[in-house]
């Protein structure tokens, strides 16, 4: 697997949590389902989109150690 | 509070999701971070001979020099003929050429290892956020959901008994699970709570 593979992958990931997620959330919709997403949830989906983020711009920068280094 | 849980089904395969998910990202995580470390490493080695070469270099410019000075007061002594140089000056520029293109390859790479090291950096400290997270409030969230869903089961479990009549206890829980094409209704769950003898779920559910 390339690094774009795994920076794919990480993504994908994500989008499939988030999806599941809205899909359980038609029917879960009480205070406990509120305090999931508050607690547990939001902070997990926030520190994975800031790992897709940086995981990007990690693998562009390898790319133009690649092309770049004499 | 209210309980308003159409699907118990639905919840419990999403807290098997998400224990699937906790697991996820390490592997592509881990492979980005191990080709970013060789890269790294490629960089050094790369600054390494890039630096032996500049000393090759230096020595090779200060011996050109010192042929061009030395042919220059041989010449100076003789004649004023500077043209009789015109080899050794050659040499000597040639020679200041190439540890100049070797200083400017070391700045290259000293700048794209400052460039990658800052991006490895960042990357790790998210990756270790997430994975700490994952670890920490993933498991957390799965065993939240996992009780959530018990709970709401020995909920559907004890409205079994189809004889009962519906009880209005004034409260909009609503358990449909599912599972098993068995719909737990209203009338069921509020019987339930009766029969525990709690009137209501968020005493059951809550922290």
């Amino acid at each position: 697997m390339t690094n774009r593979d795994n920076v794919a992958e990480l993504t994908q990931q994500l989008q499939m949590l988030v999806s599941q997620w809205q899909e359980v959330a038609t029917y879960w919709q009480d205070e406990k389902a509120q305090q999931f997403v508050r607690d547990y949830l939001t902070p997990i989906t926030e520190l994975h989109s800031a790992t897709c983020r940086s995981s990007t711009r990690l693998v562009d920068a390898i790319d133009h150690v690649r092309r770049s280094c004499p | 509070m209210t309980v308003d849980v159409r699907s118990i089904h639905a919840l419990q395969e999403f807290q098997h999701r998400l224990d699937r998910y906790c697991a996820m990202p390490k592997a592509p995580i881990e492979s980005i971070m191990r080709d970013a470390q060789r890269t790294m490493q490629q960089l050094e080695d790369r600054l390494q001979f890039f630096l032996r070469e500049r000393d090759r270099a230096l020595a090779q410019e200060e011996e050109a020099q010192r042929n061009l000075e030395r042919c220059r007061r041989l010449f100076s002594s003789r004649s004023n003929r500077s043209g009789d140089c015109d080899l050794e000056e050659h040499l000597y520029r040639s020679a200041q050429q190439h540890r100049r293109k070797i200083e400017e390859y070391i700045n290259q790479v000293r700048r794209l290892i400052a460039m990658l090291e800052r991006e490895l950096i960042s990357a790790r400290q998210d990756a270790h956020a997430l994975l700490s997270a994952l670890d920490r409030q993933g498991r957390s969230g799965v065993q939240f959901l996992q009780s959530s869903v018990a709970i709401l089961m020995s909920y559907a479990d004890m409205a079994v008994p189809q004889s009962l009549p519906d009880i209005d206890l004034g409260f909009s829980s609503v358990i449909n699970t599912v599972q098993d094409t068995a719909s737990a209704t209203v009338s069921a769950a509020q019987q339930a709570a009766e029969n525990t003898g709690t009137a209501t779920i968020d005493a059951i559910l809550g922290d």
